[in-house]
C-alpha cells in the first residue's frame, strides 16, 4: 500500500541526508490517562507506576543528545492536556529566587485553579540534571491537576463510565506541535526528526476513525513514525497507524515490565532504527469502522460515489454522506439477499458471515 | 610525518585512561551522563538496555537484535564500551558495570542527593548579566587567544596562564609573549570548529594538570559538570573543592565561565562551557548555535565561494578568518569586504608541509562555504576536492599501518573463517588470500586473536 | 486568463501599481512589522477553501496529455517548456495518488501530429514516473493534434465504468493544433461520454482550447482552461487537477450506476514459511486474507480470486475522506476577543500580545502575480491582526500556522477532536451524526 506514498518519492538533499543520522530527535509521548481504560487492567499496572516508567523513559531520551526535545500530552476522557510544555511557562529561567512568579493570563485560563507558575520543587535539588527535572515536574504536577481536576460527571455519559479517550485530538495536537518545531513538510533541513509514543489502555472508539485515519496521513506525509505502546486489548487503528507510518507496534504482555519495554523497542530513534531488528506485527487488522453505526467491519458496503463505509445497505435507499441516491435494484439485491458471486460460497447474511468468520480457522493455502 | 597528533576528542582521552581512574569518575552521576552522551548511538542503546536489566545480556541475543548489515557497528560499540570498561564479559554475557550502572540510574531518576549538576545560588545577584552579555564574554575571550595566536595585532594579551598553556600544547613556541610563534600544530588547530578547539585546549589542560599534581578525576568531574549546567543562570562555588575552584580562575580566561571579579561567591557558564558535551555528533545543531553566537558577523556561517577554477573568494575582514585562509590559499587581492585569491600546488603543499591534511582543508571550505555555494551539490567542485586530495597524496606514497601478519593457515576454510571475520570488524589491512596471508591493524589484532583461540578450543 | 482588472478596462489600461509603494513604514521608521503582515498576508490569501461538502467523483480515471511539439523547446521556462512540464508532471503523478488512491491515470503524448501513448491507463506512479523520466531524453518536434490526442483519450478512458469519472488533463504550449478532422466532432462526443477536459496554457489562450473546456464542462471554462503566468502559477494550475472533481447534477441520479460495492478489509498476515497465493500461484511469505473466504492474495486491491469479493486496504478509502467532510473555515478574531487566551492552542506558540493601540500602518496587498483576496488585506487594514484564528465549532484559538497545517495537511481540527466525544464536533462529522440520527430514526 506504500506504492502510493507520495512523501517517499520527495527527493532527499544530498547535504541533508548526508547528516541526517546525527539530527536531534523530538519526543511526544501521549499518553491515555482514561479513568476506566487504567482501572480495568487485569495484570494490574497503575497509572503512576506507569507514568515513573515513562518519566525514565523520557529522561532517557533526553539524555541520549544534548539536543533531544521531549512533550507529554495526556489524553483524556473528556479533554486533552499539556503535561510539558505548559503554554505560557517559561522552562528557561531557572529556579525561581524569590516569590514572586508572574501567572501569565494565559495560565489561569487554561487551569481553573490559578496555580502558582514557578517549580516549587527544591530549588537547591543539584541531584537531577536540570532539563529532567523540569520534565518530570511538570508532569506529575500537572497530572495531579488533571486527575483531581476529573469529576464524575465529566467521566460519565449517559449515565454510565465513559471509556473514551481522546486519541485523535492528542495524535492531532502533536502534530501541529511537531509541525511548527520541525518546521513543515517541505522543509528540506529539518532541524529535528520527531517522532510520537502513543500509550494507550483503551480499547478502539470507532466515533474516531476518520480523524484518526486524517492524523495517520498527516503523520506519513510529515513522515512522523508513531509508535504504539498498548496495555490491555489490542486496537485497530493505532495498529495500522504504527504500521502505515512505519512505527513500533507493541502490546505489552508484562506491563509491570514496562520500562524495559521502552527502552529497548520504544527508545532508538530513526537512524538507529535501521540497524536494529524490532518487533514487527505478526499480523495487522486492517478493519474499518462503518459510518452509520460506528462498527468496526471487514466486510462492509461503500458508496461507489463518496466512498463512505457502511456495515449494511442504508435503509433509505441513499447515502448519508453524499446524498446519493442508490439505484433502487441493485440496493434491493444487497439488501434481500447478498448477490451470488460464486456457487461455491453458500449464501448468508452478513451477520451471520461475521460470526462465522471469527471462529473459523484461517485456511490460506488453496490446493495446487 | 613527525607532527605529534592530538587526541583530539575526549573520547580518546578517556579510553587512554586506567580503569581505577574510570571508575572514580562513574561515581558522579552528572559525569555517567555525560560520557554516555559522547557514546556512539549504537552503544548508548546497548547500555539502556542493561541498566533496567537485572539478569547479563546474553551476547547471542545481541546478534539478533542488530541486522545483519550493521554488524560493523555493533562491534564498533561494543569495542568503545569495552574501551571505557563500561561493560564486563564473562562466559557470553554482558553486563554493566557496576558503578556506572548507579550513576547513570542516579542521573536518570534523581535517586540520590549528590549535587553533581551544580548548585544554583539561591540569593539574588546583584550585578546580574544576561546571556548576550556571557556570548560576547566568551566570544571575545576566545577571540582573543585565538587571534593572539594568527598574531593579529589586536593590543592585548592573554593572560599568562593562557599563554603558557599554548606553549605546553605545542601550538606555539617562544618564550616571552613577544616572541610567541605559532607552530604547525597549531595551525591545524586554528582550522578545526569552535567545540573542538575548546576541547584540544582542554585536553592539554588536563594533560598540564597532571604535571601541576591536580586531581585529573576531580578536573574531569567539573569539565563535565559545566556541560550540564543551564546557561543565564548563576551557580554557587560552595559545592566546589579547592582544585574546581583553581580550575575556575582558568576557565575563565578561555571564557568558558564568567565570574565578576574573582572573589565572588557565584560563576555563570558561557555558551562555550554548556555546549561542551554535547558530543561531535549533536555538534550539528549545538555548533551551529555556537558559530552564531561566536562570529555574529556571519551568522549564515559561511563566506567563501570556491570556484572550479580554484579561484577562492571570501566575504570576510576578520583578519582572523583571513589569515585562516591565508594557510593554504594563495591571496592575491584584499578589498573592503572581500578577499580573492587562488588555490595552487603551492599553497596547498605549503599547507600540508606544515601538518594540515587535505582532510582539513576540505572540511573548512566546506563549513564555511557561501550560502550562494550550498545550492550547488556536491557543495563543493569535485575537481579542486579531487585535486586537493592527489596533492595530498603525491607528499605521501607510503601509508604505514602498526599490526599483526597472519600466515600460514593449515586449510582454506580455516583462512577463510578467520579472514570474514576480520572483515566483519572492519580492521582487515590488507589480504592475499592465494598465500593464505593477511594483515589486520594493532587494535583489531586482539579481537581475532581471542577468535582464533575459541575457534581452536571450539574445534578440540 | 482572466484579463479584465477590477476597473472594467484591460489590465494592460490601468494606472501601474508599484508594489513598494503599499508598503509604509510603521512609527518607528521600521518596516520590520509590515514585511511580517505581508508574509502572514501571503499565507492568509491560501485559507480561503471552500468547504461546502461538494459530491464529487472519488474513483477517477484521467489521461494527462503532454504537449511535446517544437513549440515546446521555448525556454521562457527554465530550463525548457519541456523539462519544465515533465518534471511538473511527475509532481503532478505523485500528488494524484496521494490524493486519490484508487484511481487511475493514463499519459498520452502530442507530437509530430501524432498522438503517443506515453504510459497506459493504470494505478501504479511509479510506472508513470518511469515513463516520465523515460521522456526526458527525448526532443520536442513537430506539431501537436488536439484531435487526436483527445480521440485517443477518448479510447482510453471508453470502457471505464459509470460510476468514475472520466478526465483528460493537458498541458499545451503551442498556439496551434494540426487536426486530421473536425475537432468540433470529437468536443461533441467528448461531451457525450462525459469526458470534462481541462487545459493549462504556457503561451497563450486559443480560442480552440477555451472552447473544448467550455463545452465539456457545462459551459464553464474559467475554472478549467488557465494560462500561466510564471512557473509557480503554472503548478499551481496544474496541481489544482489533482482534487476530484464535483459531480454534477446528472451524475448523481440514481439511473448513472450509482451503487452500493460491498467491499472487504483484509488483514495482512506473516508468516515463517512460504506459501501459495490464490491470485497467481506464486509462493510468497506473508498477504492478505480475505475475510469471506479465507483466501490469500499478495497485493491490494484486487478481487477476491475466489469469491469475487472486492478487496481493499481500508486506508486507501479513507484517503479520500477529507474530500468530503473538509474542515471549516477559522475565523480571523480582533484584538478585543484575542486577550484572554495568549498561546496556540495546539502547538502552544506563543501569541503576540496585544498593543497598546491600534496599529498605526497599513498594508494593502495587490498586484503581486497571486492577488491577495481582499478579505485578508482589509482584515489586516482594519487591524485584526491578531495572529489568531478560532474555530467555529470549539472556539479554541490556534496561530496560522496550524491554520495552514489543519486545513492543508492534517484536515482534523484539534480543538474539536480535544472536546468530548460527540457534544462537538468539526462540521463533517456534524454532517454525519445528523444524517444517521434521521437513518436511525427512519429504522426505528
Amino acid at each position: 500500500m506504500n506504492a502510493v506514498d507520495g512523501s517517499s518519492h520527495v527527493p532527499q538533499v544530498g547535504f541533508a541526508s548526508e547528516l541526517e543520522q546525527e539530527l536531534p530527535s523530538l519526543l511526544v509521548l501521549i499518553l491515555d490517562t482514561s479513568p476506566l481504560g487504567w482501572g480495568t487492567q487485569s495484570p494490574p499496572i497503575s497509572l503512576h507506576e506507569a507514568v515513573a516508567s515513562l518519566l525514565i523513559f523520557i529522561n532517557s531520551h533526553l539524555a541520549l543528545n544534548h539536543s533531544n526535545e521531549a512533550a507529554v500530552i495526556a489524553s483524556h476522557t473528556n479533554c486533552i492536556k499539556y503535561l510539558y510544555p505548559v503554554p505560557g511557562e517559561d522552562y528557561s529561567i531557572l529556579a525561581p529566587k524569590s516569590t514572586v512568579t508572574s501567572g501569565t493570563e494565559s495560565s489561569e485560563e487554561m487551569i481553573p485553579n490559578g496555580q502558582s507558575n514557578g517549580d516549587n520543587g527544591t530549588p537547591n535539588d543539584a541531584s537531577m540534571y536540570r532539563q529532567f527535572r523540569v520534565v518530570n515536574e511538570s508532569v506529575m504536577k500537572q497530572l495531579e491537576l488533571l486527575l483531581s481536576g476529573t469529576s464524575t460527571s465529566d467521566i460519565e455519559h449517559n449515565g454510565k463510565i465513559s471509556d473514551t479517550t481522546l486519541i485523535s485530538g492528542a495524535l492531532s495536537t502533536s502534530l501541529a506541535y511537531i509541525n511548527r518545531l520541525v518546521g513543515g513538510v517541505n522543509d528540506n533541513g529539518p532541524k529535528l526528526r520527531a517522532r510520537i509514543l502513543v500509550v494507550s489502555v483503551c480499547s478502539d472508539l470507532a466515533s474516531q476513525y476518520v480523524p484518526i485515519m486524517n492524523c495517520i496521513f498527516a503523520a506519513q506525509k510529515m513522515k512522523v513514525p508513531i509508535d504504539i505502546c498498548k496495555i490491555g486489548n489490542n486496537t485497530v487503528f493505532l495498529q495500522q497507524a504504527a504500521d502505515t507510518t512505519g512505527g513500533v507496534y507493541m502490546h505489552l504482555e508484562h506491563p509491570r515490565g514496562m520500562i524495559q519495554y521502552l527502552m529497548t523497542a520504544f527508545l532508538p530513534d530513526r537512524a538507529l532504527r535501521k540497524h536494529l531488528v524490532l518487533p514487527t506485527q505478526s499480523s495487522i487488522d486492517f478493519r474499518a469502522a462503518c459510518f452509520c453505526h460506528k462498527r468496526i467491519v471487514d466486510i462492509g458496503y461503500v458508496c461507489n460515489i463518496c466512498l463512505s463505509i457502511y456495515c449494511q445497505p442504508p435503509a433509505d435507499g441513499s447515502c448519508a454522506i453524499c446524498d446519493t441516491i442508490f439505484d433502487p435494484k441493485e440496493l434491493a439485491d444487497l439488501l434481500k439477499k447478498p448477490v451470488v458471486v460464486t456457487t461455491t460460497v453458500p449464501k448468508t447474511k452478513t451477520k451471520k458471515k461475521k460470526k462465522k468468520d471469527s471462529d473459523a480457522t484461517p485456511n490460506f493455502t488453496p490446493g495446487p | 610525518m613527525s607532527i605529534p597528533r592530538f587526541r583530539t576528542s575526549i573520547n580518546d582521552y578517556l579510553e587512554g585512561l586506567p580503569e581505577p581512574v574510570l571508575i572514580r569518575l562513574y561515581y558522579s552521576p552528572a559525569t555517567c551522563l555525560a560520557i554516555f552522551r559522547l557514546l556512539p548511538a549504537m552503544a548508548q542503546l546497548f547500555i539502556m538496555t542493561m541498566l533496567f536489566n537485572d539478569k547479563p545480556l546474553e551476547a547471542t541475543d545481541l546478534n539478533g537484535w542488530v541486522q545483519d548489515g550493521s554488524t560493523p557497528k555493533q562491534y564498533e560499540a561494543l569495542e568503545k564500551l569495552r574501551g571505557m570498561h563500561l561493560i564486563k564479559e564473562s562466559q557470553g554475557t554482558i553486563s554493566l558495570q557496576k558503578t556506572f550502572r548507579a550513576g547513570l540510574r542516579n542521573a536518570l531518576t534523581g535517586g540520590d542527593h549528590n549535587n553533581s549538576f551544580g548548585i544554583p545560588c539561591n540569593t539574588e545577584d546583584k550585578h546580574k548579566v544576561d546571556i548576550k552579555f556571557l556570548d560576547e564574554h566568551a566570544n571575545n575571550q576566545w577571540e582573543l587567544i585565538l587571534h593572539f595566536m594568527v598574531g593579529t595585532d589586536t593590543g592585548k594579551v592573554p593572560n599568562n596562564g593562557v599563554l603558557s598553556l599554548l606553549r605546553h600544547s605545542g601550538l606555539m613556541e617562544g618564550s616571552a609573549p613577544s616572541n610567541m610563534l605559532i607552530t604547525n600544530a597549531g595551525f591545524q588547530f586554528l582550522l578545526q570548529d569552535v567545540n573542538a578547539q575548546i576541547w584540544t585546549l582542554l585536553l592539554q589542560y588536563l594533560n598540564m594538570s597532571e604535571d601541576l599534581q591536580m586531581d585529573a578525576v576531580e578536573v574531569l568531574h567539573f569539565l563535565f559538570m559545566l556541560g550540564s549546567l543551564e546557561l543565564g543562570q548563576d551557580y554557587s562555588l560552595v559545592a566546589l573543592s579547592p582544585t574546581q575552584k583553581i580550575m575556575l580562575d582558568d576557565l575563565r580566561d578561555y571564557g568558558i565561565v564568567y565570574q565578576r571579579k574573582s572573589s565572588s561567591r557565584r560563576f555563570y557558564p558561557t555558551r562555550l562551557a554548556t555546549t561542551l558535551t554535547s558530543d561531535t555528533g549533536a555538534l550539528l545543531t549545538a555548533s551551529a548555535s555556537m558559530d552564531s553566537a561566536i562570529s555574529q558577523k556571519e551568522r549564515e556561517t559561511g563566506f567563501v565561494i570556491l570556484e572550479t577554477n580554484f579561484k577562492v573568494y571570501a566575504y570576510t575582514d576578520s583578519p582572523l578568518q583571513i589569515a585562516v585562509l591565508n594557510l593554504f590559499v594563495h591571496l592575491k587581492s584584499r578589498f573592503v569586504n572581500m578577499v580573492a585569491g587562488q588555490i595552487s600546488r603551492e599553497s596547498v603543499r605549503k599547507a600540508l608541509s606544515n601538518g594540515i591534511t587535505a582532510d582539513q582543508i576540505i572540511t573548512y571550505l566546506t563549513v564555511h562555504a557561501h550560502p550562494q555555494m550550498r545550492k550547488s551539490i556536491p557543495l563543493l567542485p569535485p575537481t579542486v576536492v579531487d585535486q586537493i586530495r592527489l596533492w595530498q597524496l603525491e607528499m605521501e606514497r607510503m601509508k604505514i599501518v602498526e599490526g599483526y601478519l597472519y600466515s600460514d593457515f593449515s586449510s582454506k576454510n580455516e583462512y577463510d573463517v578467520i579472514a570474514g571475520y576480520a572483515h566483519d570488524l572492519g580492521v582487515m589491512a590488507w589480504e592475499k588470500p592465494n598465500k593464505r596471508m593477511f594483515f589486520v591493524t594493532k587494535e583489531g589484532n586482539q579481537q581475532i586473536v581471542d577468535f582464533v583461540r575459541r575457534k581452536v578450543h571450539g574445534g578440540a | 486568463m482572466e484579463l479584465r482588472s477590477t476597473a472594467g478596462g484591460y489590465i494592460w489600461e490601468d494606472s501601474i501599481q508599484r508594489s513598494w509603494d503599499v508598503v509604509q513604514e510603521d512609527a518607528g521608521g521600521s518596516l520590520a512589522g509590515v514585511v511580517a503582515e505581508l508574509v502572514q498576508a501571503g499565507k492568509r490569501k491560501r485559507l480561503h477553501y471552500d468547504t461546502t461538502p461538494l459530491q464529487r467523483g472519488i474513483i477517477r480515471h484521467l489521461i494527462l496529455v503532454l504537449d511535446l511539439s517544437m513549440s515546446m523547446s521555448e525556454k521562457d521556462l527554465r530550463p525548457t517548456r519541456y523539462q519544465l512540464s515533465i518534471s511538473y508532471a511527475i509532481q503532478f503523478v505523485t500528488d494524484y495518488f496521494e490524493q486519490n488512491p484508487i484511481s487511475q491515470l493514463g499519459i498520452i503524448g502530442m507530437r509530430d501530429g501524432l498522438a503517443n501513448l506515453v504510459s497506459q491507463l493504470g494505478g501504479n506512479p511509479t510506472e508513470h514516473i518511469g515513463a516520465l523520466q523515460a521522456l526526458r531524453k527525448q526532443e520536442p518536434s513537430g506539431d501537436p493534434s488536439l484531435q487526436n490526442a483527445l480521440e485517443m483519450a477518448r479510447g482510453a478512458l471508453y470502457h471505464v465504468p459509470s460510476h468514475g469519472t472520466k478526465e483528460v488533463v493537458i498541458i499545451f504550449g503551442s498556439l496551434l493544433s494540426c487536426d486530421p478532422g473536425d475537432i468540433h466532432k470529437t468536443v461533441g462526443t467528448l461531451k457525450a461520454e462525459h469526458v470534462r477536459v481541462r487545459i493549462v496554457g504556457l503561451a497563450a489562450e486559443v480560442a480552440i482550447c477555451k472552447e473544448i473546456c467550455r463545452r465539456t464542462n457545462q459551459g464553464d471554462s474559467t475554472s478549467t482552461y488557465g494560462v500561466i503566468l510564471n512557473e509557480q502559477h503554472f503548478r499551481e494550475l496544474l496541481l489544482a487537477s489533482c482534487t476530484p472533481p464535483a459531480s454534477t447534477k446528472q451524475k448523481s441520479s440514481a439511473s448513472l450506476g450509482s451503487d452500493l460495492m460491498r467491499m472487504g478489509f483484509p488483514s495482512r498476515i506473516v508468516e515463517t514459511s512460504p506459501s501459495f497465493c490464490a491470485c497467481h500461484s506464486r509462493l510468497i511469505k506473508g498477504g492478505y486474507i480475505c475475510p469471506r473466504c479465507k483466501v490469500k492474495v499478495c497485493s491490494l486491491p484486487t478481487e477476491c480470486p475466489a469469491c469475487g469479493l472486492t478487496l481493499i486496504l481500508s486506508t486507501h478509502l479513507a484517503r479520500s475522506y477529507h474530500h468530503l467532510m473538509p474542515l471549516r473555515n477559522w475565523d480571523e478574531v480582533d484584538w478585543n476577543d484575542a486577550k484572554k487566551v495568549s498561546s496556540c492552542f495546539s502547538c502552544l506558540l506563543p501569541f503576540p500580545t496585544a498593543p497598546s493601540s491600534v496599529p498605526r500602518f497599513r498594508v494593502s496587498v495587490s498586484g503581486s502575480t497571486t492577488n491577495v483576496t481582499a478579505t485578508a488585506a482589509s482584515a489586516i487594514a482594519t487591524g485584526g491582526a491578531s495572529g489568531r484564528f478560532r474555530c467555529p465549532s470549539c472556539r479554541q484559538l490556534f496561530c496560522i500556522d496550524c491554520d495552514l497545517f489543519a486545513h492543508e495537511v492534517m484536515h482534523n481540527c484539534p480543538g474539536c477532536e480535544a472536546a468530548a466525544g460527540g457534544r462537538k464536533l468539526s462540521n463533517g462529522q456534524a454532517a454525519t451524526e445528523v444524517s444517521m440520527a434521521t437513518t436511525n430514526a427512519y429504522l426505528s
